[in-house]
């Protein structure tokens, strides 16, 4: 049987080896496309594609337009401490211990605030609303929807 | 109006940072293919060529801005530098390529077609998706803002500053560098234009998967899995994809050098281990794991050589191996400088201890469970491969050995790092895995290709 597979000798044998092969062929495809990420990846792509071209002129746009996509991928709160940091042109900053916790917040504000960095001395803070009232020595400069920047002496 | 001017300039920022890295490549690519700037003496294919001069150009980019430290003075060297290499480039090309009755019949057109459709379709969500996944803007990114932000990789770039611990300052980069200078060529950072740097990095890979390029089903498998198999890993921004994609091709490569013995296909396969160093720590095992099959292919090929003559034969090879290896020593002796430790802290009497512990408290079946799920369809795949090819009386597929030495070897290393790590073994486990077997998978696909290939023309089809 297998001698038969090596030296195909007639037509009928040449099309049994390719029909095995398809055989062959069909479950390494169904392999490849049930248990891996191929498939998915397609469809993301076609979709991601397809948003692409509908929004062609935004793309790019985006793409050539500094500071373009913070308000896309950043939290709420580190947007608005950013926003805070250009009006008062601040140069380092803190945050308070409960944004510190926040798992979303530190890394956030650091990497995208640079080259303004984290000061543990630092006397400017950013604290929730909530929060302010733990900071009583500080003076509050401005707030916004969900963050206030005070001024610690 | 404004969609078309955008449009042209990023055409024009790809093209000419293609042109920008294939002038530094072709001053090492021809001299070690050619032994010569303009002449050719090797019959080489160009779409072999190409790949291995962006890829050596990637290289000496990075080596530039290692040597001198600032982007500015980096990309004026470079761009000199580039200017004389591609000029010889083409006078090459002009020479022995564009009049060539071969240069462009209609195959190598639908290759290079092929090859455009598909960097075309990773191109949208590479600079349409802005940066958001969490390494990508921790670490890789972030590192690339911080160099933009100095115009400098020295100290100057904050690597010290105690606020951002979290970042891996220690790791490699090279992305991060030319993203850096691709924001500071525009002038601007956004979440958008460094990204382009990973256009940089796909098109290389995708270019050598087309030298595959022929009329079968295993190329239409290669080319299902390759990239695509890495999924988001090719545009978020993370490395993980593309140094299981570097690994793959590298071993893809080799296989081949198996088989027709042209010494283009190991220079390739040498050059892309050599790259992994500049992708990712991880990169070291992997290029380890990569080398390790080629010594001893080397040896076996070469039993009656001595080894005096063995290095008087390809002493250029290996002196270029050495100057490619040198951004790697200038990284590691600066950030012994700037004291950036590596987290794992691999070495250390505490790394040691978590080894011995682990080996004895269970953590080993959680470690290989871990590891396991995230290759069993792999392993499937080339299960079910390996018992057809004994089914074909094809049971030993030589070309596929490289693939599977690697990824043995790699597996294994990866699996002494979970031993020795100093983090919480659950949350490493959790965080990781997913990614760092994603090399694995990619060299196991690779050994699945070839064994599929040798079936198939075993079946004498076509």
């Amino acid at each position: 049987m297998i001698t038969e597979f090596i030296k195909p000798e007639t037509d009928k044998e040449k099309r049994k080896q390719f029909t095995y092969f398809l055989l062959l062929a069909g479950s390494v495809l169904v392999i490849v496309l049930m248990f891996t990420p191929t498939l998915i990846t397609w469809m993301f792509l076609v979709q991601s594609n397809t948003t692409t071209i509908n929004q062609l002129n935004n793309s790019l746009t985006n793409i050539f337009q500094p500071n373009a996509g913070q308000e896309q991928v950043l939290p709420f709160p580190v947007q608005q401490m950013l926003s805070l940091m250009q009006t008062y042109h601040i140069s380092s900053y803190q945050i308070s211990n409960q944004m510190d916790r926040d798992p979303n917040i530190p890394q956030r504000i650091i990497e995208s605030a640079w080259p303004r960095r984290m000061d543990r001395k630092s006397p400017y803070l950013f604290c929730l609303l909530e929060e302010i009232k733990s900071y009583p020595n500080c003076t509050v400069i401005d707030q916004r929807e969900a963050v206030a920047l005070v001024y610690c002496h | 109006m404004f969609t078309v001017i955008n449009a042209i300039k990023l055409f024009i920022l790809i093209f000419s940072a293609l042109i920008f890295l294939m002038g530094q490549g072709w001053l090492v690519v021809g001299p070690i293919l050619h032994g010569n700037l303009t002449i050719k003496k090797r019959d080489t294919s160009l779409l072999q060529e190409i790949p291995l001069m962006l890829i050596c150009g990637l290289i000496i980019n990075y080596g530039i801005i290692l040597c001198l430290q600032l982007l500015l003075p980096g990309l004026v060297a470079g761009g000199v530098i580039s200017l004389f290499g591609i000029t010889c480039f083409a006078v090459y090309f002009f020479r022995y390529h564009y009049h060539a009755h071969h240069a462009f019949t209609s195959i190598s057109l639908i290759k290079c077609t092929g090859i455009f459709i598909i960097c075309l379709i990773f191109l949208g969500p590479i600079v349409a998706i802005p940066l958001c996944a969490w390494d990508a803007r921790s670490i890789w990114f972030f590192h690339a803002k911080m160099i933009y932000v100095a115009g400098s990789i020295g100290q100057s770039a904050g690597w010290q500053d105690p606020s951002i611990v979290f970042s891996h300052t220690d790791y490699p980069i090279l992305v991060p560098s030319l993203a850096a200078q691709v924001a500071y060529v525009m002038g601007f950072w956004n979440e958008y234009i460094p990204k382009i740097s990973l256009l940089f990095m796909l098109i290389p890979a995708v270019t050598w998967l087309f030298t595959f390029a022929r009329r079968s089903f295993s190329f239409i498998f290669l080319l299902f899995l390759f990239p695509f198999c890495f999924s988001e890993q090719i545009w978020n921004g993370f490395m993980d994809g593309y140094l299981a994609l570097y690994f793959s091709i590298a071993l893809l490569l080799l296989g081949r050098y198996i088989n027709s013995s042209q010494p283009i296909d190991l220079i390739s396969s040498s050059c892309c281990l050599i790259f992994l160093l500049y992708i990712k720590n991880e990169g070291a095992l992997a290029a380890l794991a990569g080398f390790i099959p080629i010594i001893l292919m080397y040896i076996f090929k070469n039993k009656s050589l001595s080894a005096k003559n063995i290095f008087l034969i390809n002493w250029k090879y290996y002196f270029a191996c050495l100057l490619a290896l040198l951004p790697f020593v200038l990284w590691s002796s600066y950030k012994q400088h700037w004291n950036l430790s590596n987290d794992l802290e691999l070495g250390t009497v505490q790394s040691i201890s978590n080894f011995i512990k682990r080996s004895t408290d269970g953590s080993a079946k959680l470690i290989f469970q871990s590891m396991y799920s995230q290759i069993k369809f792999a392993l499937l795949l080339l299960g079910f491969l390996y018992l057809d090819s004994i089914a074909w009386k094809k049971p030993f597929v030589k070309e596929s050995l490289p693939a599977l030495m690697a990824a043995s070897i790699y597996f294994l290393g990866i699996m002494a790092i979970y031993f020795l790590t100093p983090h919480d073994l659950v949350w490493h486990l959790t965080n990781s895995a997913d990614r760092v077997m994603l090399s694995f998978n990619g060299s196991v696909f690779v050994g699945s290709y070839y064994i599929l290939n040798k079936i198939e023309n075993t079946a004498n089809l076509y």
